[in-house]
């Protein structure tokens, strides 16, 4: 059994912000400009005063020559903000409606576009990040769901999914395995401690990225299969307590160390815009 | 439809698509980001997309021809269509990551699972002509180097790297039961160990991969 892993697996933080900045923006020229063609659609001429959508990286490149001022999303104003907060602290089990790509186009547009925010940026950033924090809370509430079959994760954002894509497949995966090999020592009518065997011998083989507490989740499984060797326990959707409890234990520090470096990644992080124009 | 959106059909369909509409430009773009986005999460290796690549490749043609006459005369002091050439330049680098991106990842995939899709006729046919010739030449150059460096010495019986005897497979393959994220555009209903599971519009998914392959080929569920 080979662990499939490419090392162009999954989509770095700048890629999800490449995607987008192809989403359109509406942007008001100071000068009147003619178009040109494109490999995409054409770029329009542009009036002066005359608002015109496009893809936020042409914005951004008009933006930077001082060219013409962006309209700040609706989404993208503390009013708005503020009451998918307030919903997002009432339901805890729903995630509010945002645009697929809020945290990029917010992150882009606080940074090159401050000057054309109407509301205060500090107010706009502070309330962006308590609507991340607790998404993200929730988010992690969510593993616990976490089960070899499927796992529904809607309203979630494009970047907030690459946060948690890494673990989520690798521990479906194994997972995945786990139930797979369970099952196949059930049909075959293995005896119990041969079956006991082939677990660990699977668990051991796995190579994982995810650092689990091993000992922890082998006494469990060792624990299950002696009390009630026929249980399928990795095969079902369980939301018992103590089973997600060992994971959702291991995954805060986890998904923790990832936050880590996806901020370092933020920090470090230059749009390819800028080192065109000069 | 009347008679003269016949004839338009009829007309267009001789000419061929000579001339796309903005909208086709636009639809190509989208849809070479959604390919990549594909390519890039999807354990196995999808077709080649061979029209829509042909299509951007001479698009991009055109752009850097317009980029090398247009700085020629330069020297005339045009502010506009420096800003423009700006502009153009960028579109162009981003057209040109994607596609590198996705060629990349491409090649990846075909340099980890050669022997695998070598021995499959509907594997192979999902390579373009030029990917083919890469994989021969590198799984040659690949077999010549173990071959003299070590296979050789080893007793013969343990010289096959295709091996599928003793229930043990060498041959990689693609690990279809990986997990990857969908969206799906509308209500529908998959089935996975034997258990049904409802997936409703614009939700979001993972689950395995084989369970959704074939919605995933026919572009019906969006992979994330």
């Amino acid at each position: 059994m080979t662990s499939f892993k490419f090392p162009s697996f999954g989509f770095t933080t700048n890629e999800i912000s490449f995607l987008a900045e192809q989403e359109t923006i509406t942007i008001l020229p100071r000068y009147t400009m003619n178009g040109t063609r494109l490999i995409g659609a054409k770029m329009q001429n542009l009036r002066a005063m005359q608002r015109q959508d496009v893809p936020i990286w042409l914005a951004l490149i008009l933006k930077s020559q001082d060219k013409c001022n962006v309209v700040i999303p609706d989404w993208l104003t503390v009013n708005y903000l503020k009451q998918r907060y307030d919903e997002e602290v009432k339901e805890p089990n729903k995630f509010s409606e945002l645009p697929w790509h809020w945290l990029p186009i917010s992150k882009i547009l606080l940074d090159k576009c401050s000057d054309d925010f109407l509301d205060h940026l500090y107010e706009i950033r502070s309330v962006l990040q308590d609507l991340r924090e607790v998404r993200q809370l929730k988010a992690r509430k969510g593993i616990k769901e976490l089960n070899g079959v499927y796992l529904q994760l809607d309203g979630l954002s494009l970047m907030e999914i690459n946060e948690i894509r890494p673990f989520i497949i690798e521990s479906m995966n194994k997972l995945r395995l786990l139930s797979q090999s369970v099952r196949t020592d059930q049909l075959a009518g293995v005896g119990e401690d041969e079956a006991q065997q082939s677990v660990q011998g699977k668990g051991n083989a796995i190579d994982s990225e995810i650092s689990y507490d091993d000992s922890q989740i082998y006494r469990t499984t060792n624990e299950d299969s002696n009390s009630k060797p026929s249980s399928s326990r990795f095969d079902r959707t369980t939301t018992a307590g103590n089973e997600s409890g060992i994971y959702s234990s291991a995954n805060t520090t986890r998904i923790g160390a990832t936050d880590d470096r996806m901020d370092d990644a933020d920090e470090s992080e230059d749009s390819d815009i800028e080192y065109r124009i000069h | 439809m009347d008679f003269s959106d016949i004839l338009n059909e009829f007309k267009s369909a001789a000419v061929g698509p000579k001339e796309e509409s903005e909208n086709d430009r636009d639809e190509d773009l989208r849809k070479i980001s959604e390919v990549w986005i594909k390519e890039k999460s999807v354990p196995e290796l999808l077709p080649y997309e061979n029209k829509l690549m042909d299509r951007l490749l001479e698009r991009m043609r055109k752009q850097i021809e317009f980029i090398e006459i247009n700085s020629i005369e330069l020297q005339q002091d045009e502010r506009e269509i420096k800003l423009l050439l700006v502009i153009v330049e960028n579109e162009l680098d981003r057209v040109q990551f994607l596609i590198r991106s996705y060629i990349r990842t491409r090649l990846l995939k075909i340099d980890k699972f050669s022997i695998f899709i070598r021995s499959d006729k509907e594997e192979l046919a999902k390579l373009s002509p030029n990917e083919t010739a890469y994989m021969e030449k590198h799984l040659q150059l690949l077999m010549d180097l173990y071959n003299s460096q070590f296979l050789g010495r080893l007793p013969e019986n343990l010289q096959a790297l295709d091996e599928v005897a003793g229930g043990i497979s060498m041959v990689e393959k693609p690990d279809y039961g990986r997990p990857i994220f969908i969206k799906c555009n509308r209500d529908r209903q998959v089935v996975i160990d034997d258990e049904a599971v409802d997936l409703s519009r614009n939700g979001i998914y993972v689950l395995r991969y084989s369970a959704v392959s074939d919605l995933v080929k026919a572009g019906e569920v969006m992979v994330l």
